[in-house]
């Protein structure tokens, strides 16, 4: 679905933080970003899965 | 323009570990692309996926060694998966292994056959597959798709590789499909 947001929300919410993302991983080297990333993504497999678990219990 | 790019010492997780072994696999039957989300993935922008998103330009009639090479480790839920592929139809192939996807179609439009003509050989530890050029993928992402998701990732990547980036090369994209390049830039 394409964004409902404009202007400063749209910066603000969308634009702003990926970029300052981007500009921190740009001051680490590969070995740096690309852990703190594999990192996030593992939480995010781990989360997925405790969130199916709770639906089951429910 | 940007033509390669090296990664090392690169922390792989499970996704670009299927990635890199359905790249293997489809290159050899074909020139091939990975689009979209992805892409800003692969680069550091940690979100959550479930497709990657390949496009490849002809198998050339080798559809069903194709077929046969993938099926150890993928599957699909048509039923003539050789005469799908000839039509070029759209597919979803399913990793066995996880609840990762490919969304895999045929080349069939111009930006298409430009992301395959002027891809990118990346290399990640010493593992090679070919992504989209980065200035197509900005401007794609915000005029074609459009979602919070996509104006994300296009942010991520505009500043992950603005100073790589060919801003010409970016204009006449942007031009081409109508994308708004303010909306990142600011």
């Amino acid at each position: 679905m394409r964004t409902t947001k404009k202007g400063k929300e749209l910066y603000y919410e969308l634009v702003k933080p990926m970029k300052e993302l981007a500009k921190r991983n740009k001051m680490l080297s590969t070995k740096e970003w690309s852990k703190l990333r594999a990192n996030t993504i593992k939480d995010i497999e781990k989360m997925k899965k405790r969130r199916i678990s709770i639906l089951i219990k429910e | 323009m940007i033509k390669s790019i090296v990664l090392n010492d690169y922390e792989l997780t499970n996704l670009d570990k299927m990635v890199i072994e359905f790249s293997s696999i489809l290159g050899k039957y074909s020139d091939y692309v990975i689009v979209s989300g992805y892409l800003a993935i692969v680069f550091g922008n940690a979100r959550e996926t479930l497709d990657v998103d390949f496009i490849y330009k002809d198998m050339k009639g080798k559809e069903e060694e194709f077929s046969k090479e993938i099926k150890k480790n993928f599957y699909w839920s048509e039923k003539d998966i050789e005469k799908a592929l000839k039509k070029g139809e759209r597919m979803s192939i399913f990793h066995r292994k996880s609840d990762w996807y490919i969304d895999l179609k045929k080349a069939s439009s111009i930006f298409d056959e430009i992301s395959i003509k002027d891809r990118i050989k990346l290399l990640l530890n010493d593992k090679e597959i070919f992504v989209s050029p980065i200035e197509l993928q900005i401007c794609y992402k915000i005029s074609q798709l459009g979602s919070d998701k996509d104006i994300k990732d296009a942010s991520y990547l505009y500043e992950f590789f603005k100073e790589k980036i060919d801003k010409k090369k970016l204009k006449e994209y942007a031009r081409m499909m109508g994308a708004d390049l303010s909306v990142i830039e600011g």
